[in-house]
């Protein structure tokens, strides 16, 4: 199995970067306060396992990201007709949350909703499908209709109806650089939802990161970091290959 | 007498606001006619980019109003689009995320004219035969326009609207696209409008021209080609070709346009 050249670029680095981890922080300055040992992070996976409870965590991470992911994409299908339209008020009032997030960031909405539920692992979902369907319902509302002129020529020439002309064939036209975009913002959306979860600090992955620092344990937070880094990069992977069979066109600029 | 025109476009004006209430012209009493039972089954028009060929297209299409003027389409107003007049445009238009058929099937699935002919028939008609299941995505530019074309020719519209789609393709996809036209017009009783910026496309596909001119657009000359040429063998087809080139260029030099427009095949 061959790899594509920007993969393998970024395995060959990822080698070097982990044989200078070792050779430095195994060998050259071993006391653990820059880096963890290489054989004491080793060690830590275990107590990931046993005493962090990495895979539950893991898990309400993965579920909260992906279950409010596929909610929002189908949420923002169906409100497609108004985020595209001019004149709708649903697009005003995406446009205008998206202008006060610039002045105040998503994270307060996470502090309050820690406020409210502080033990609720359900909030983490709420939060998470917030923060995703505003993602995308601000994408699409800001997507230029104009990439999708000449389609929408034609199908108003055959008499079309606008409902179905919005619904069959400006959301088959957003949908390539949607996909783009979700792929993009898969980092943000785990790194969001992780420091949510330090600052509630009863569940998720952000439970464990939290924990780890709490009992400052390099070595278990470095581990847990790697762990979620490889995951994340494999999903990401499966993902887009996924995103790909089934959003396989895309628009080339003519 | 208006019962006899199939399309009756008079005085069509078209402007767009500026700054300061001023006024930007666009189009200038266009004014022509098609005939309904008239042997003329392509009409031309030949301008530079910028003559506003295509906001005449679209509101010949309904696609956009008109600032003054209307297009009747059988003694009707043509207002709203009704599937009556097809609008191919300059960039493709076929539906990337479906395959040649499925692009066909939805359109007439959502359409209330059909046409006579089978799906497969004209998917090979338009020379498709074997691309039934490919997918738009992929496909050539001069691909991409036979699959609007069959399209439009399912929906058994009165005219087809071809919005200089042939410009972006290379020279010989778009010679082989003028031969399957050409084939084309002669298999249905359906008129097509053309704009263009390309002399010797609008020569070899129409029977006649209208001549435009920009800023604003204005028609200025109304040109008849003569068909039994075109059947001729290729020397003595490319010297009239080559003539009628000519009597074209000399038209648009009187008005100061001749650098503007296309020989290319």
């Amino acid at each position: 199995m061959s790899l594509k050249p920007s993969l393998r670029k970024f395995f060959s680095f990822l080698l070097i970067y982990f044989l200078l981890w070792v050779i430095f922080f195994e060998f050259v300055f071993p006391n653990g306060k820059i880096l963890p040992q290489p054989g004491v992070v080793w060690q830590s996976f275990g107590a990931l396992w046993f005493s962090y409870h990495i895979l539950s965590n893991f898990l309400i991470t993965f579920a909260a990201i992906y279950v409010s992911l596929i909610v929002a994409f189908f949420a923002v299908k169906i409100l497609s007709n108004h985020l595209i339209n001019e004149k709708s008020f649903i697009k005003d009032f995406i446009l205008s949350l998206n202008l006060f997030s610039e002045y105040v960031p998503g994270i307060v909405l996470a502090l309050f909703l820690i406020f409210w539920f502080p033990n609720s692992t359900f909030i983490e979902f709420v939060f998470t499908f917030l923060l995703i369907f505003f993602v995308l319902a601000k994408e699409v509302s800001n997507f230029s209709i104009s990439k999708c002129k000449p389609y929408i020529d034609s199908a108003r020439s055959f008499g079309l109806s606008e409902s179905l002309i919005n619904k069959k064939i400006i959301w088959n036209c957003i949908l390539p650089d949607l996909k783009d975009y979700i792929l993009k913002k898969q980092i943000y959306f785990w790194s969001i939802l992780i420091a949510f979860e330090i600052i509630k600090g009863n569940s998720g992955l952000g439970s464990v990161f939290g924990n780890a620092l709490r009992f400052k344990d390099l070595s278990a937070t470095f581990a847990a970091a790697l762990i979620v880094g490889i995951f994340v990069f494999v999903i990401i992977q499966v993902l887009s290959l996924f995103a790909k069979k089934f959003i396989h066109w895309s628009e080339v600029e003519l | 007498m208006n019962s006899e025109k199939l399309l009756e476009v008079s005085n069509v004006k078209k402007y767009y606001h500026g700054y300061l209430g001023s006024k930007l012209k666009v189009l200038e009493n266009i004014s022509f006619s098609i005939p309904k039972d008239s042997e003329q089954k392509v009409i031309s028009f030949l301008a530079p980019f910028g003559s506003g060929k295509t906001s005449l297209m679209k509101i010949i299409a309904a696609l956009e109003q008109a600032s003054e003027g209307e297009v009747i389409l059988e003694d009707k107003k043509y207002s709203l689009p009704d599937g009556n007049i097809i609008y191919i445009p300059e960039k493709p238009s076929s539906f990337l995320w479906l395959n040649v058929k499925s692009d066909i099937e939805f359109i007439l699935k959502n359409t209330r004219n059909k046409s006579s002919k089978d799906i497969n028939e004209l998917i090979s008609m338009v020379g498709l035969g074997s691309y039934g299941n490919h997918h738009s995505h992929g496909l050539s530019y001069g691909f991409r326009f036979r699959v609007s074309l069959a399209r439009a020719l399912a929906v058994n519209p009165k005219i087809i609207i071809i919005d200089d789609s042939l410009k972006l393709m290379d020279h010989l996809t778009r010679k082989e696209v003028y031969e399957m036209l050409g084939q084309v017009v002669k298999k249905f009783e359906i008129k097509f409008i053309l704009s263009t910026t390309n002399i010797t496309e609008a020569l070899l596909l129409s029977d006649k021209i209208f001549f435009m001119r920009k800023k604003p657009g204005t028609i200025f000359h109304e040109f008849d080609v003569e068909r039994d040429w075109k059947d001729k063998d290729e020397t003595e087809k490319q010297e009239k070709l080559h003539a009628l080139k000519n009597d074209v260029i000399n038209f648009f030099r009187a008005e100061k346009m001749n650098h503007d427009l296309s020989f290319s095949a």
